[in-house]
């Protein structure tokens, strides 16, 4: 809790100069109200901005492969909480929480969070959020409108 | 209670409020281990020439930081984004995604360009259709002033670099400060034609030269290619006053006086400019509505 509190003192004295610009609203495409958990093999990854997106194969109830593709938030997310594009290598497992896409694409969402299930980070596991509330229930965010 | 307890009741009572302070003294100590230093108050690095030294790494990472919990997970916060209330009415996703009223964002914004009124009715359309529109979302430039101030300065002789990190790539000017006019051999571009002076301890920069291919926020702030910008940067310790002003006759009833930033500078080496991966709008097509960035 010690790095947390630290972290939002600094963000917060610190006015922002990064501005976070090229992205779409979540709800733009995706759904809270559908969830999913699966757990897949890595097959790829796009380490591009605005968004990370993610392949994985994920084989079915009826043995079937079905291909997943997982957007998430931007680079330099990862980035910040020490996650990196050399961690996703294929062949890695991963259980995935996601939202599913609103206009009905099938196998599409938004990245909620990951596990690793495999390689040299078994075990790790890291929620990815946009904004959110503080241990005190404030609002989390920058001053975006300035951008 | 009888006297016994009640002498306990004060014993503790007492004890509590001796310990109170000592405990939030330690508390402050522990949130704020840098509030005590007045960063503003430090010498100010001076450049060869006299003028402030404004090279370094200013300002954090836009918001985002990360943790790791007791349990052993890392959490990776990505700074709050807008939606409007409908598309959430229960708070399903409050905790995972910040909700901002635009509406109400928007009326309470102090820091809004002054569009002449015959104008607002575009503004409000570019604004509605941002998501599609903006051309940030695109993955165009963002621009000069929109890109706000450096993540990097790097003074030399006779120049100072800005360098920027945006989602949309890094960008860099070249500014020359030896007193030289305005180019007149250049095309209008993103960040346009920038020359500098010295004002006492303030580094003036003046930006003319741009193309109308930008927008000023993500709320439909366009501008013409008439736009003038005004940056003043004053570095004070390890502070850096960042003041800008946007003219532009064409759009603007007066100039458009920005709220002043102060930005700190910072020596995180997680935060120094790296080489960002490069910028490709893979998900355009399925935007299903006008929820705003």
């Amino acid at each position: 809790m010690h790095v947390r509190t630290f972290s939002l003192t600094f963000a917060g004295a610190l006015l922002v100069a990064l501005p976070l610009l090229a992205h779409h609203s979540f709800t733009a495409e995706f759904d809270v109200e559908k969830p999913v958990t699966f757990t897949g093999t890595v097959t790829g990854i796009d380490y591009v901005n605005p968004h990370v997106q993610v392949f994985l194969d994920v084989t079915g109830d009826d043995g079937k492969i079905i291909k997943w593709h997982i957007e998430s938030g931007p680079p330099n997310q990862w980035h910040r909480g020490g996650l990196r594009k050399a961690m996703l290598a294929p062949g890695t497992m991963l259980k995935i929480r996601a939202y599913g896409a609103k206009d009905g694409t099938q196998h599409f969402a938004f990245l909620r969070d990951l596990t690793f299930l495999s390689g040299p980070n078994e075990g790790q596991h890291f929620e990815l959020w946009i904004g959110g509330l503080d241990e005190n229930g404030r609002p989390i965010y920058s001053e975006r409108s300035q951008q | 209670m009888n006297g016994s307890t009640r002498r306990v009741w004060v014993a503790l009572a007492f004890a509590a409020a001796c310990l109170l302070p000592a405990r939030l003294v330690a508390q402050q100590a522990e949130k704020h281990p840098t509030e005590k230093e007045d960063p503003s108050a430090k010498p100010t690095p001076r450049f060869y020439d006299g003028h402030p030294d404004l090279s370094g790494r200013w300002g954090g990472q836009g918001g985002f930081f990360a943790f790791k919990d007791a349990q052993g997970t890392t959490h990776i916060y990505l700074p709050g984004r807008e939606a409007p209330k409908s598309a959430d009415p229960d708070d399903k996703l409050a905790r995972y995604y910040l909700q901002v009223d635009g509406d109400k964002r928007r009326a309470e914004n102090p820091d809004k360009p002054p569009y002449k009124p015959g104008l607002m009715a575009k503004v409000h359309q570019l604004d509605r259709d941002e998501n599609k529109l903006d051309p940030v979302v695109k993955c165009h430039p963002p621009g000069v002033p929109r890109m706000g101030p450096p993540a990097r300065i790097v003074q030399s002789k006779g120049w100072i670099v800005f360098i920027y990190v945006t989602e949309p790539g890094n960008f860099e000017r070249l500014i020359p400060t030896d007193g030289r006019p305005h180019r007149t051999d250049l095309d209008g571009s993103y960040n346009g034609d920038s020359v500098a002076h010295w004002e006492g301890d303030t580094l003036v920069v003046d930006d003319t030269g741009f193309n109308d291919d930008t927008w000023l926020g993500s709320d439909g702030w366009f501008h013409s290619e008439k736009m003038h910008v005004i940056e003043r940067l004053t570095r004070k310790g390890d502070t850096l006053l960042y003041e800008v002003t946007v003219e532009d006759p064409d759009v603007f009833t007066e100039p458009w006086v920005r709220r002043p930033r102060v930005l700190r500078l910072d020596t995180n080496p997680l935060d120094e400019v790296y080489d960002a991966p490069y910028c490709e709008s893979l998900d355009a097509g399925h935007i299903v509505n006008h929820d705003h960035f």
